[in-house]
């Protein structure tokens, strides 16, 4: 049976392209969304620029004779204590930061979210344990796991991402946990294991795209949090050793400087400012494009 | 003849509390049985056992389930997956959430067969047989859309394409129309049955509306409380039901012939909840008919009934259930295949 249809009898979008499109359209036009996508879109060229080596000085090229200038064509955000260009510190930092947080992000993203399916999913016997230790990661300061891992191991950004990956990962359990709970009492799950689907199939092809939306929402917000302890730590001086940039050592240096040199404390300052805002806008705009509950079809 | 599905003794329990008690069903390949019975009143709970796909704290606390002779009690996880949409398939009450919103529906039809082995250009081809089987129209074009692109009934069609994708021997339908409009809903039902006779099917409906399939079925068994209160052929039911529980329930159908101006007959009380301990009869706090002896639990025994007028040319048939060859001639059943948990006949009713 072959009937040709044109496309005046498609009612309905029949094959539609996925439900991507409309989210990003959805996304770009709630305000919070929008702002949010520039400002992560501004910070991405920075760290892109820095990562490349496209900034206007060597980030840790001292120019003694220049030493504590104020902004100018020469340095355009002036310099520090050393003559350091802070333009360039600033771009290099926000890459070193956006390095921590990612890896770390990444790490608790997946840790996190299999542990949470896995007890949403399965009976007692794996539930128990891994809310076992969630719990405990839970009552674990950041701070404290960060300073443990950064003496007992090397002092370099992996110890930092390991760090606070591993403190966020309770988080994505918690979240990912209670919508699997309920999701496998669904009918489409429970047909899905009616004709007869392996659980590996089951938890990959069903339960998994279903949260999806909940895992992209809780990474944006998760990276904005990293970027924060990141800079704590570094602030701390648990983070990259010096003269390694990062945004967190910037502000601490500055802090003598700032009552007389405003410049030092500015830059990096405002760099994380926009990192946060950034992120956490974005964040609220990715939760209300990717709801479903906004109607797939607008 | 043997039975293709097997309950003995089926008990089902969440922690201390048993909600299915003790339920003894015997369908013969080829059947079509309705399990009817208000809501809490476990029928759903013994169909999922079969599948065994009770969840914590559901758990079945005794007895034995057997399928085309395999004992299914205590299989391992690997071996139901097995029999699940190769043996039995089940369909569901309401097709808005029985299908994945994420995934075309095509792919969940094919799904239910690569699960199975079957070699991925092959179940696509079944795949777009079976969606055309269903009635869904140009299946090329809509197997690439998502189930919100559908409505109930066309949901309700896939679901079917899918749950039949392996030729089941027994299909469990779990009130598969509940959520549909009346029109939609005959036809699920009349395309469920005319699959059922193509392929032979064993069927088990599991429903509170006696009326949507008492044109279906050649057998119904009806619960309370966890019990089966009554196991009888289909017309005997309606003409003589032989538990004052099942006579309640049929009494309170609506008459299509009464004026409408009188009111609905209903049955006084509530069902016992499943915390409470039954002893004797578990129908007679609210039975019209309970004596003393009703203090004393009836077992399902046989009765042999008197041939009463109208029962008689339906239920003098042939001894047993057989698909005719042709495929789906109404069934004629003994009217000795009638079993009653009840100690007082109807002859003795007041």
């Amino acid at each position: 049976m072959t009937t040709a249809v044109t496309p005046a009898e498609t009612t309905v979008a029949v094959g539609a392209p996925p439900a991507t499109t409309a989210a990003w359209r959805r996304l770009l036009r709630s305000p919070a969304g929008l702002i949010g996508t520039v400002l992560v879109a501004l910070i991405l060229i920075g760290a892109i620029c820095a990562i490349a080596g496209l900034t206007p000085y060597d980030p840790v090229a001292q120019h003694p004779r220049d030493a504590l200038q104020g902004p100018s064509g020469r340095y355009w955000l002036g310099t520090d204590q050393f003559g350091r260009d802070i333009f360039s510190r600033t771009l290099a930092g926000i890459g070193n930061s956006l390095r921590v947080s990612v890896v770390a992000v990444a790490l608790s993203g997946v840790v996190g979210t299999l542990a949470g399916v896995c007890a949403g999913y399965f009976g007692n016997k794996v539930r128990g344990p891994v809310l076992a230790v969630t719990n405990v990661l839970f009552a674990f300061p950041p701070l404290l796991l960060a300073l443990t891992l950064a003496t007992t191991l090397t002092r370099n950004w992996a110890t930092i991402a390991l760090a606070i990956g591993i403190v966020y990962v309770p988080i994505f359990v918690r979240v990912t946990r209670g919508p699997v709970l309920s999701l496998r009492e669904t009918d489409f799950i429970r047909a899905a294991r009616v004709v007869g689907l392996p659980t590996r199939r089951i938890l990959a092809r069903h339960i998994l795209p279903n949260i999806s939306a909940i895992v992209t929402v809780q990474v944006t917000l998760s990276l904005s949090w990293a970027v924060l302890t990141e800079a704590s730590l570094s602030f701390l001086g648990l983070g990259s050793p010096p003269p390694a940039p990062s945004l967190g050592s910037m502000v601490f240096d500055a802090k003598v400087f700032a009552s007389t040199a405003w410049w030092t404390l500015a830059a990096p300052g405002v760099a994380i400012v926009i990192f946060v805002v950034g992120l956490n806008l974005l964040g609220d705009g990715l939760r209300d494009a990717l709801d479903p509950r906004n109607g797939r079809n607008s | 003849m043997s039975d293709l599905l097997e309950l003995e003794d089926l008990r089902v329990s969440a922690g201390p509390h048993e909600i299915v008690r003790g339920v003894d069903l015997a369908v013969p390949a080829g059947q079509t049985v309705a399990v009817v019975g208000e809501s809490g009143s476990g029928k759903s709970l013994t169909m999922l056992s079969v599948m065994g796909l009770l969840s914590p704290p559901l758990r079945v606390s005794g007895g034995h389930v057997r399928l085309a002779g395999w004992e299914l009690t205590g299989l391992h996880e690997r071996q139901l997956r097995e029999i699940r949409g190769n043996e039995v398939a089940m369909i569901y009450q309401d097709p808005m959430t029985s299908l994945n919103p994420l995934m075309r529906v095509g792919e969940q039809v094919m799904e239910a067969m690569t699960a199975h082995g079957v070699a991925k250009a092959q179940a696509r081809e079944r795949m777009l047989d079976l969606l055309a089987r269903v009635g869904i129209p140009d299946p090329r074009r809509t197997a690439r859309a998502y189930p919100h692109e559908f409505s109930g009934g066309m949901r309700q069609r896939v679901m079917i394409a899918s749950a039949l994708a392996m030729r089941p021997k027994l299909l469990i339908a779990d009130e598969p129309t509940t959520a549909l409009d009346v029109t939609i809903q005959q036809q699920i039902l009349a395309l469920v049955d005319e699959l059922r006779q193509e392929l032979g099917m064993t069927t088990i409906w599991v429903t509170h509306d006696l009326g949507v399939v008492a044109r279906l079925v050649d057998r119904v068994v009806v619960m309370y409380a966890g019990h089966v209160v009554e196991d009888a052929p289909v017309r005997q039911v309606f003409a003589a039901p032989q538990h004052p529980y099942t006579a309640s329930l049929l009494a309170s159908l609506p008459d299509p012939n009464s004026d409408g101006r009188g009111r609905l007959a209903t049955i006084p009380g509530r069902p016992p909840t499943s915390t409470q301990t039954i002893t004797g009869c578990p129908f007679r706090p609210r039975c019209a008919q309970a004596r003393d002896i009703c203090a004393v639990r009836p077992e399902l025994l046989p009765r042999t009934l008197p041939v009463s007028p109208t029962a008689a040319p339906a239920a003098a048939g042939g001894a047993v259930a057989e698909p005719a060859a042709g495929g789906g001639a109404a069934v004629a059943v003994e009217a000795a295949t009638t079993r009653v948990a009840c100690h007082v006949p109807p002859a003795e009713w007041r």
